[in-house]
């Protein structure tokens, strides 16, 4: 086929950039597990030799594990109630006319466009003011705020798909509101809430921008811990904790997409 | 259907008191204490913080530099970002999970374990450095963090799948037969690019584009870290500002700044350049 | 009264749905005695969909009242009614079993499992589904899952089934063998049946009685004959059937459309009238024809295989004429365009309003 000049250098421009690009997005990633196996005391690529002491300075150091201990609580109450506040507003948003419908949705996605930092800001001295100090509950507030609307956008996206006729045949066949949401529309919705908690969970058990401004004191969250570590020294153990990030990361990820398929469009 | 009122200001009511709680609340606070005088211990209402800002050339080139990184970055992130983007939406299921999978992963790892990659990439001792020897392009390891350059690659890298997936979700909603129709009409692949994808795929872009130039300003882990001392980035300053000088008004007075420039760049994509691309395109967007 | 009472088993009077400014039901009455099979027909637009999902109670009535076996229901949600619904896209639930599904209302009710069990299979052998209690919706043809949504309705022996157009989503051919599955299966149920659709043909096979709706007025209720031999408007003539109607005048016993057909008519009174002839009444006659007959000039002729639809001009009236093939002779060679004849009228075939 006579294929145009132009069409060929597009062509060949492609299939060098798109590999390259795959590449570059995962490179940090990989640099870190593989810098994180070495037997020396510097991060410098190739490293040298093979070994697992890394790993055992950070599974026994007491400052990474308790953090990730309350990466993993946070995580955790953030995914339940996320999902569970998210959905009360998807819901609403979905089956309900009310004035101020349209500022209400503009409110519930706001925090994926307003900056972390005035976030971090904002709650900081919010709860200055009002003499909240408790790490954990500051941190869970924080997290749910940012992630609520990406569970709004995904559950929506279902709801509007959602075919009513189901839930009107089942009230047809005597199944009161109740029971028609418990056993019809949210098994449904399944796919979207699975997908949504996942992120809610990645999204928080990762966050550093706002868990900064909102741990207080020793009780931090793992990529806090991570990042003053950072500042202070410079060694593979944190590769070696950060391998463990990345590992927690992707298994969840693998899982659940395994589980539900990857329906993660943006 | 039968909503009774109740249920709905129940279900209305769980939401909405959080995000007034949580949301509304702090940021009001933020207005209020960037409003403060200090000269009346906080008492009155005075443009100081803000007088102090803009009077002084080095947080107007912190703010400059700031713009610039983000409108480069998101300029940057279209063009490497739409063909990846064009090529997932058309490729078949199987092929392209695991290319997802790829643009997915670094999105949801923490930020902080990428950046630190990006440090132990970009040492002296790193993969960059070795690479380059190697290729005998250089003959001394070089220093390439703490640089505009490093910074500039590291930001693309967070969000460039920002704006992969904002080109893929666009281009999945054009229907492959319209190319199709264009090449029968004796179109290349690159006229159809032109003529026919990117003034359908506009809007869609120009979403991402706004995402990464919003996700780029606001940042401040990425600056602190590849930008060490050398490079400031409104983010990194307001920091700063907020755990290690303790002066909340001032970081307040800079947040809401930063805060304007984002709500502005968002209205401008949504009255301007939106309505502008969208050439006969219905989108619920 | 009590005997008529027990006869109707829907009781629809002065039905009214009004969105807004436009009328969706304009007073609709109607009544469905037990056992029958009352169809809702109309074309798109005309409120029948409407008045079906008032029945079921997924539309609340502006005015008007809906009783069930003697009881108001207009009130009461849908849970609550005695009514069993197909839908038009079946809504068989995805993420459960067909036996599941089957089962569902029977849940709700609180039979227990025994009895579940036992009843689910029952109605599942009456559709012949019983081997694929196991299988999940997406695994079946459209027709096993229309008859599934059926079996479905039909679990919890409601007073009512109600059918919004089950058979549209379905080929030709398919059609015409569940119609017929499906009407043996409600007669051996003898459950009284309202059924909705747009398919004149579906309404004359299926139904013991048809109510022909218009932009949400009914404009005629009977038996499939009644609408068909004696429609009691243009529009009900022309939407069952081919029908040519004209509007004219009659004098002296005779009728005159206002495009030159004359015929006579006569024992009518004088005035304006509209006359109705099917195409099948007709047919071309030689010169001895003794009965009410008028000259028309051939303008074309469609061959439909069976029929051979003949248009021929009577002043500027167009009437349409089928003329059946009879063995042998094709029908093509009936008439030529262009050619004089004369149509006679069979007995029976006029109708004035």
């Amino acid at each position: 086929m006579q294929i145009s000049v132009r069409d060929r250098m597009m062509g060949l421009a492609g299939s060098i950039l798109r590999p390259f690009i795959y590449l570059v997005l995962t490179l940090p990633a990989v640099i870190v597990v593989v810098t994180s196996f070495t037997a020396g005391t510097t991060l410098n690529f190739p490293p040298e030799g093979f070994s697992l002491r890394w790993y055992r300075a950070a599974l026994s150091s007491d400052v990474f594990m308790p953090a990730l201990w309350m990466s993993l609580k946070l995580a955790c109450l953030t995914m339940v109630l996320a999902v569970a506040i998210g959905m009360c507003a998807s819901f609403v948003l979905d089956r309900c006319e009310f004035r101020g419908k349209a500022l209400f949705r503009t409110l519930t996605l706001s925090p994926l466009i307003i900056p972390m930092v005035v976030i971090g800001l904002g709650l900081l001295q919010f709860m200055a003011w009002i003499g909240w100090t408790q790490s954990l509950s500051r941190l869970v507030a924080g997290h749910i705020l940012i992630t609520i609307p990406y569970v709004v956008r995904t559950v929506s996206a279902s709801l509007v798909l959602l075919d009513r006729n189901l839930e009107q045949a089942a009230m047809n066949l005597r199944a009161r509101p109740a029971k028609v949401l418990l056993r019809i529309t949210i098994p449904l919705l399944a796919p979207a809430m699975v997908a949504s908690a996942v992120f809610a969970f990645v999204t928080s058990f990762g966050n550093i921008t706002l868990s900064i401004f909102l741990g207080v004191a020793n009780r931090t969250t793992l990529p806090v811990a991570i990042f003053t570590y950072l500042e202070q020294s410079y060694d593979p153990a944190l590769a070696a904790i950060s391998t463990i990030v990345i590992a927690l990361t992707v298994g969840i990820l693998m899982l659940v997409g395994r589980l539900v398929g990857m329906e993660k469009v943006a | 259907m039968h909503k009774s009122g109740l249920r709905f200001g129940v279900t209305a009511a769980i939401p909405l008191v959080f995000l007034m709680v949580f949301l509304v609340a702090p940021i009001v606070l933020v207005f209020r204490s960037s409003l403060s005088d200090p000269a009346a211990s906080g008492a009155g209402v005075s443009l100081f913080q803000y007088i102090r800002f803009f009077s002084d050339s080095y947080y107007l080139s912190v703010l400059a530099d700031t713009v610039l990184f983000g409108l480069i970055t998101a300029l940057l992130s279209i063009v490497i970002g739409f063909p990846i983007g064009y090529s997932l939406a058309r490729l078949p299921p199987k092929q392209r999970r695991w290319r997802l999978l790829l643009v997915i992963i670094p999105l949801s790892l923490s930020l902080v374990v990428i950046v630190f990659g990006w440090l132990v990439l970009l040492g002296r001792g790193g993969l960059l450095n070795d690479v380059l020897l190697w290729l005998s392009l250089i003959d001394r390891p070089q220093r390439f963090l703490f640089t505009r350059g490093a910074l500039l690659a590291v930001l693309l890298q967070e969000f460039l799948p920002f704006m992969i997936l904002s080109v893929m979700s666009v281009v999945s909603q054009i229907d492959p037969v319209l190319e199709h129709a264009s090449a029968s009409l004796r179109a290349d692949r690159y006229t159809t690019f032109r003529k026919v994808i990117l003034p359908m795929a506009a809007p869609g872009i120009v979403s991402g584009a706004t995402l990464v130039f919003i996700l780029a300003v606001s940042s401040f882990i990425t600056p602190e870290i590849i930008g060490g001392n050398k490079i400031q980035m409104l983010g990194s300053t307001i920091y700063a500002q907020v755990l290690t000088v303790l002066d909340w008004p001032f970081a307040a007075s800079m947040s809401f700044v930063l805060l304007a420039i984002t709500l502005l760049v968002v209205a401008l994509t949504n009255r301007v350049f939106k309505p502008l691309l969208s050439v006969g395109v219905n989108r619920a967007n | 009264m009590t005997e008529k009472k027990a006869e109707c088993v829907v009781e629809l009077k002065g039905l009214r749905k009004v969105y807004g400014a436009s009328i969706a039901v304009d007073n609709v009455t109607l009544e469905a005695k037990r056992g029958e099979f009352l169809c809702l027909l109309g074309p798109s637009g005309c409120g029948k969909t409407t008045t079906l999902r008032m029945v079921a109670g997924f539309i609340e009535p502006t005015s008007g009242s809906i009783r069930i076996e003697g009881s108001e229901v207009s009130n009461l949600p849908p849970y609550r009614r005695d009514t069993g619904m197909v839908f038009q896209n079946y809504a068989l639930f995805p993420h459960m079993t067909i036996a599941q599904n089957v089962a569902f209302g029977l849940e709700n009710v609180g039979m227990d499992r025994g009895q579940r069990t036992k009843r689910v299979a029952e109605m599942l052998d009456m559709v012949e589904l019983g081997h694929l209690a196991a299988r999940y919706p997406r695994e079946l043809s459209g027709g096993q899952q229309q008859r599934v949504a059926l079996a479905r309705a039909l679990a919890l022996r409601p007073a009512v089934l109600l059918l919004d157009e089950p058979f549209s989503n379905l080929d030709a051919q398919l059609r015409v063998r569940l119609r017929q599955e499906m009407r043996r299966v409600l007669e051996r149920m003898n459950i009284t049946t309202l059924f909705v659709t747009h398919d004149q043909e579906e309404a004359l096979m299926l139904s013991d009685r048809i109510a022909v709706l218009n932009k949400g007025c009914i404009e005629q209720v009977g038996t499939p004959e009644d609408i068909y031999e004696r429609p009691a408007s243009s529009f009900v003539a022309q939407f069952i059937g081919s029908c040519n109607v004209y509007t004219g005048d009659v004098r002296d016993g005779v009728f005159r459309s206002a495009g030159g057909l004359a015929l006579p008519a006569s024992g009518v009174a004088p005035g304006s009238h509209t006359l109705m002839i099917r195409p099948e009444h007709l047919e071309p006659v030689s010169g001895e024809y003794e009965g009410p007959s008028f000259p028309a000039i051939v303008e074309s002729v469609d061959y439909f295989g069976s029929i051979s639809r003949m248009t021929v001009r009577v002043g500027s009236d167009a009437v349409l004429v089928d003329v059946r093939s009879t063995g042998g002779r094709s029908s093509r060679a009936v008439a030529k365009a262009g050619e004089a004849i004369k149509v006679g009228i069979r007995p029976g075939g006029l109708r004035l309003l």
